[in-house]
């Protein structure tokens, strides 16, 4: 179906759009490591989540309307900063350590400003008038990001992981393309079946007069 | 009659700093080094954000006694935390600062640091 499409251009425009500056998972992962998603690691996992079918005479015999939601989940992790050479040398002296560890960064300060940054970036690849059609080989309409979350940071942890989710929504049709059953030994698919019609005209009798119709298998 | 706070304060010593204690170095906000004998837990915790994807975390955890430390780590203090990277007395020391609020024991002597990661400053 045309979702599926639309699904794989988006995992192409998140990818061409990273430079580097996260990774794109095209389909929701099961589990997920706090340090999978360290700095550029972070990641945006993109996947079809739900989508409407308004009923419409329209429908009935022609394409039918498709309203799709994606949704987009971004997680980012952080250590926090500091002089680490410094805490660490032999040779350092107590006012040394003590400046190293005033200027610490914290990683939940950290984390927070990468979470925010990674949705700015993924808002302004995937709203960018470029991809108004979530193309190629599809236009889509009513592209539209409408709204963004993201979790508290996790208490515990040698990384500070921050979560967060944004939905997709477009519109776009689906044609009605017919799926071949398997047969009885559930092999292949069934082809489309020939009917030869006979007229019967039998003068013999009028009660067998009619249609005589014979499944001739496949073509 | 049996002095329990001794007695618990005796329990300490060989829980914490006994055959299974591992050498902890902390460094104060001041820059004063202290080293001590301390359990060291180096788990992996599961927790379920919102995604619906569980997330996995490494949540290495360090508990000292309190009278071993010339100087009681406080809430919002910048404090370092030098670890062996192994469970094993001679590990390479790994460097972590504490970040998350501390956790209890005041009443029978110990403290809890969970600790957090760093990464050199440019």
């Amino acid at each position: 179906m045309n979702f599926q499409t639309i699904k794989a251009n988006l995992i192409t425009i998140l990818g061409t759009g990273a430079a580097g500056r996260y990774r794109t998972v095209g389909y929701q992962r099961q589990r997920d490591s706090a340090k999978l998603n360290v700095d550029d690691s972070r990641s945006v996992q993109v996947f079809y989540t739900s989508g409407n079918f308004p009923k419409s005479g329209a429908g009935l015999r022609g394409p039918i309307r498709h309203e799709m939601t994606f949704r987009i989940e971004l997680i980012a992790s952080k250590a926090a900063v500091v002089d680490v050479a410094t805490l660490e040398s032999a040779t350092s002296t107590e006012a040394q350590k003590a400046t190293a560890l005033a200027a610490m960064q914290k990683a939940s300060s950290l984390a927070d400003d990468s979470i925010d940054e990674l949705f700015s970036i993924v808002y302004n690849v995937l709203m960018d008038n470029a991809e108004l059609d979530l193309g190629p080989g599809i236009v889509a309409a009513s592209r539209w990001i409408g709204g963004f979350n993201k979790d508290a940071p996790h208490p515990r942890g040698d990384l500070v992981t921050m979560v967060g989710s944004a939905s997709l929504t477009c519109t776009y049709f689906e044609e009605i393309t017919g799926e071949g059953a398997l047969n009885v030994d559930g092999e292949g698919v069934i082809q489309p079946t020939t009917i030869d019609v006979d007229i019967v005209n039998d003068d013999d009798t009028d009660t067998k007069q009619g249609v005589q119709v014979t499944n001739a298998g496949p073509e | 009659m049996v002095d329990m706070r001794a007695l618990v304060e005796s329990d300490l010593e060989d829980l914490l700093e006994g055959d299974f204690g591992l050498p902890v170095t902390l460094i104060s906000p001041a820059g004063e080094s202290v080293t001590v004998m301390g359990q060291v837990a180096y788990d992996t915790r599961r927790y379920d954000p919102t995604t619906g994807a569980e997330m996995i975390i490494d949540t290495p955890v360090v508990t000292v006694r309190r009278s071993s430390l010339p100087t009681i780590p406080a809430d919002g203090e910048n404090w370092s935390v030098r670890i062996p990277s192994t469970p094993t007395v001679t590990g390479e020391l790994e460097t972590y600062i504490v970040e998350t609020p501390l956790q209890g024991g005041r009443s029978y002597g110990w403290i809890t640091l969970q600790l957090t990661k760093v990464s050199q400053s440019v």
